[in-house]
């Protein structure tokens, strides 16, 4: 082992390393001679040398013992728990692209109709926001409901063994199974006309769009609450678990099915609440949220963050959907 | 500003000093006008060096910045269950029959440590195995070659120093450095499988070789509490769940003999590190009030009601980020008495619990998260990780242009060589490398003492966070 002489290398957060500006200016060919034959170099002969001192000279060995990398600058990879998050990106990428796959979201009954596609919200958010680049984080108010955050880790392994016993009594009741099948897709909206007694959607247009508009518009705005918190599924962190439906390709809070099945309950209990099946709606959401739970890949405080999600954004949602519900409402009073 | 709250004015310089961990733990000084940095526990004239067992994947034995700390080679218990040993290209490996016997201590004084009598039975059943089971040397490439990243890793940060190597009169590497630079270190692979048998060969191998500091910086599966908490699955195997069929002596996938050994496994790092430092990591749930296995069962209040294997003298670590706050990911920040702090890197985490964003992340800038937590609330995130060696070559962490490490050539793409590190493994690696340095400026003894008596030695040499 050579004898100590710790360089002063300097590192970024994102693994530059790199050598600091020499304290002091000298011609390149110095250097490169300085270099090659340290050690037997008269200084005093080198262009533009202040005059020789042993401070210099120590300063001056220091930067020819330098490695060529250091003076370029090198890059490091993350390792270790940067891991982890390199996995989260690519997580994200895939649920990009399978998005864009899914293609446009069909409403029964409004086949014909424009509809924007699901798969774009990230970068609409975007385009909007080029309005407001300076204030890109509070621009749009219904990005910064008051939802509390989801529980810490030891909040989540009490809820880790709740969800290993619904996989447990999952494993025999085949027609719950066939529950979380059918549930799979939130935009599946017979879930929600049924309870309304609506059979053909043809026949409620206005009702059948203004379902699935606000199950179009909570998913980009759960998407972004579930970037902001990126909160592991279950079985991500308890592998022993084996969930019954694959995991989306998104984080776990809020629930997007309990946000979107418990918003189209407000809208409809506030549209039409003199009819019983609107407040019914809210029992169907509490269905298909715990049928994820049941399916393990979903906490109990996912679902409740969908619940309050609902709340929260219900006002902004009446706003932006008050036509759609008026058309809505002319089909039912 | 968004998030100002949050925030709190904390602005990340924009470099550091490339070992600011060392610096950090008082290991090096800061640096002087002259651009010099004192290291007061590393004198010109190498000491004798002290032993430190890394029992984790692997190693890249041959990295410039490891070599030289590496006298007895690597041993593999994943590979085979007792041992294997690599010879590709005509590599030279020490005689497998001096592995067990000729080594610094004997199964005898281990099995002396043991003070339950089933326990010393086992090991004799185990010592007649190992006996009778040569290490074999296999003709092929060591695998830590190209996949011990995790191991390199903590690898350097206890042992790495600066390489004579040269091209043209250029060093090829940097001058890395390890918080012990002169340590000798005995790289042990370990297996990432259910099975707990390689993980005992490598503790006795450890002690057999004359480690004075056994870090074990990985986990492994809870054999009771795992069938405990699958006991009503379907899904369960003879793994997970006790079966009555007949099996041969050998098969390890069975309840029973598994919760056996991880009773020896336990009731030996309990008895060796009363002998000998035991460095463990707490691991990287962000459990406030709890460590990840084996650390947590010999801790006291963390294992099973009536524990045979508490130690007071184990060396538990968890993780601090550079501004000294608890790494989000951390085991044990509610129980920090028990363990061992050392620095580390950070990662994201907004919950009930615990609140660090990257202050430079998108996240940041793009997202409010006021609303989200409760008022006065800061985030104690710090987007700094400490800097390790990494297996040469583009396999491990950080990748080169070269496919392979070319064959007999040390002059590699420097940016392959090296990786930002973190996690409780990088912890508890500065803590081993720590230990193993103060033993060997003499300022503690070998004979460890207890984990509050090692914070006070650490304090009054200066060292430590």
């Amino acid at each position: 082992m050579p004898k100590f002489s710790i360089p002063d290398y300097r590192i970024t957060p994102s693994g530059d390393v790199f050598f600091p500006e020499p304290t002091i200016t000298f011609q390149p060919q110095a250097l490169e001679t300085l270099n090659t034959v340290l050690g037997n170099v008269d200084l005093g002969a080198l262009e533009g040398m202040p005059p020789t001192n042993e401070a210099l000279l120590t300063d001056l060995a220091r930067h020819a013992e330098a490695p060529m990398m250091a003076m370029s600058g090198m890059t490091v990879s993350h390792g270790g728990a940067h891991a982890k998050a390199k996995a989260k990106a690519k997580a994200k990428a895939k649920a990009k692209a399978k998005a864009k796959a899914k293609g446009n979201v069909r409403s029964p009954g409004n086949e014909g109709a424009v509809q924007t596609s699901n798969a774009v919200w990230e970068e609409l958010r975007d385009l909007t926001l080029t309005q407001f680049p300076n204030a890109r984080a509070t621009a749009l108010p219904w990005e910064s409901l008051a939802l509390p955050a989801p529980p810490g880790p030891d909040h989540t392994d009490l809820e880790l063994g709740d969800i290993l016993k619904k996989e447990y009594a999952l494993k025999g009741n085949e027609p719950r199974k066939k529950e979380i099948i059918d549930q799979a897709t939130a935009a599946d909206v017979t879930e929600v006309l049924r309870p309304l007694g609506i059979s053909d959607p043809s026949a409620m247009p206005a009702t059948a769009a203004l379902v699935d508009t606000v199950i179009d518009i909570c998913e980009r705005v759960g998407h972004l609450y579930k970037d902001k918190f990126d909160r592991p599924r279950p079985n991500q962190i308890a592998t022993h678990l084996r969930p019954f439906v694959d995991n989306p390709p998104h984080a776990a809070f809020p629930s997007n099915h309990s946000f979107q099945l418990y918003s189209v309950a407000e809208v409809m209990s506030r549209l039409i609440p003199e009819f019983p099946a609107s407040t019914e709606l809210f029992y169907v959401a509490q269905r298909v949220a715990e049928n994820r739970e049941a399916a393990g890949i979903h906490y109990a405080s996912d679902s409740y963050a969908g619940r309050e999600m609902a709340r929260l954004f219900s006002p902004y949602l009446y706003i932006a959907c008050r036509r759609l519900m008026r058309a809505a409402a002319s089909e039912w009073l | 500003m968004v998030n100002e709250t949050i925030f709190d004015g904390y602005t990340p310089d924009k470099s550091l000093f490339f070992l600011w961990h060392l610096e950090q733990i008082g290991v090096l000084g800061v640096a002087q006008p002259n651009g010099k940095r004192e290291a007061p526990f590393w004198p010109d004239v190498p000491p004798a060096p002290v032993k430190v067992a890394l029992i984790d994947t692997g190693i890249d034995v041959a990295h410039p910045n490891l070599a030289d700390a590496i006298k007895g080679g690597q041993i593999d218990f994943a590979t085979r269950l007792y041992g294997a040993r690599y010879s590709a290209m005509g590599d030279t490996v020490p005689a497998a029959a001096t592995l067990w016997d000729g080594g610094a201590r004997s199964m005898a004084e281990l099995s002396a440590l043991l003070p339950n009598a089933d326990d010393k039975a086992w090991l004799a059943t185990l010592e007649q195995k190992l006996t009778d089971t040569p290490i074999e040397t296999l003709a092929v490439d060591d695998p830590s070659r190209f996949f011990g990243a995790h191991g390199t890793a903590c690898a350097g940060l206890i042992a790495g120093h600066p390489s004579e190597d040269r091209i043209d009169g250029v060093p090829s590497t940097i001058d890395y450095y390890g918080v012990n630079p002169y340590c000798e270190l005995i790289p042990i692979a370990t297996p990432y499988s259910h099975e707990v048998l390689p993980v005992i060969n490598a503790l006795i191998y450890a002690w057999l070789q004359g480690a004075d500091v056994i870090h074990m910086p990985r986990g492994l599966p809870d054999v009771a509490a795992r069938s405990e908490t699958l006991k009503y699955s379907q899904q369960v195997n003879r793994i997970d769940q006790a079966s009555d069929d007949t099996l041969v002596p050998d098969d390890q996938a069975s309840l029973a003999r598994l919760k056996r050994e991880a009773q020896l496994l336990e009731a030996l790092l309990s008895a060796l590190s009363k002998e000998v430092y035991v460095v463990l990591s707490a691991g990287n749930d962000g459990y406030a009030g709890k460590v990840s296995y084996p650390a947590k069962n010999l801790l006291a209040g963390q294992g099973p009601a009536a524990n045979p294997h508490i130690s007071d003298t184990v060396v538990v670590v968890g993780a601090k980020n550079q501004r000294g706050e608890f790494s989000s990911y951390t085991n044990g920040a509610g129980i920090a008495g028990q363990l061992l702090f050392m620095p580390s890197d950070d990662d994201f985490a907004v919950d009930q619990d615990r609140l660090a964003i990257d202050v430079t992340s998108r996240e940041a800038g793009d997202y409010n998260y006021e609303p989200h937590v409760m008022a006065g609330r800061t985030s104690t995130h710090a987007p700094w990780s400490v800097l390790s060696t990494d297996v040469r070559g583009s396999y491990g962490y950080a990748v080169g242009a070269d496919e392979d490490p070319p064959i007999g050539h040390k002059g590699l793409e420097m940016g392959s060589m090296y990786t930002l590190f973190g996690g409780t493994s990088a912890a508890s690696s500065i803590a081993a490398g720590l230990i193993s340095l103060l033993i060997q400026s003499g300022k503690i003894a070998k004979k460890p003492i207890t984990l509050g008596n090692l914070k006070m030695a650490m304090q009054n040499e200066g060292v430590g966070l």
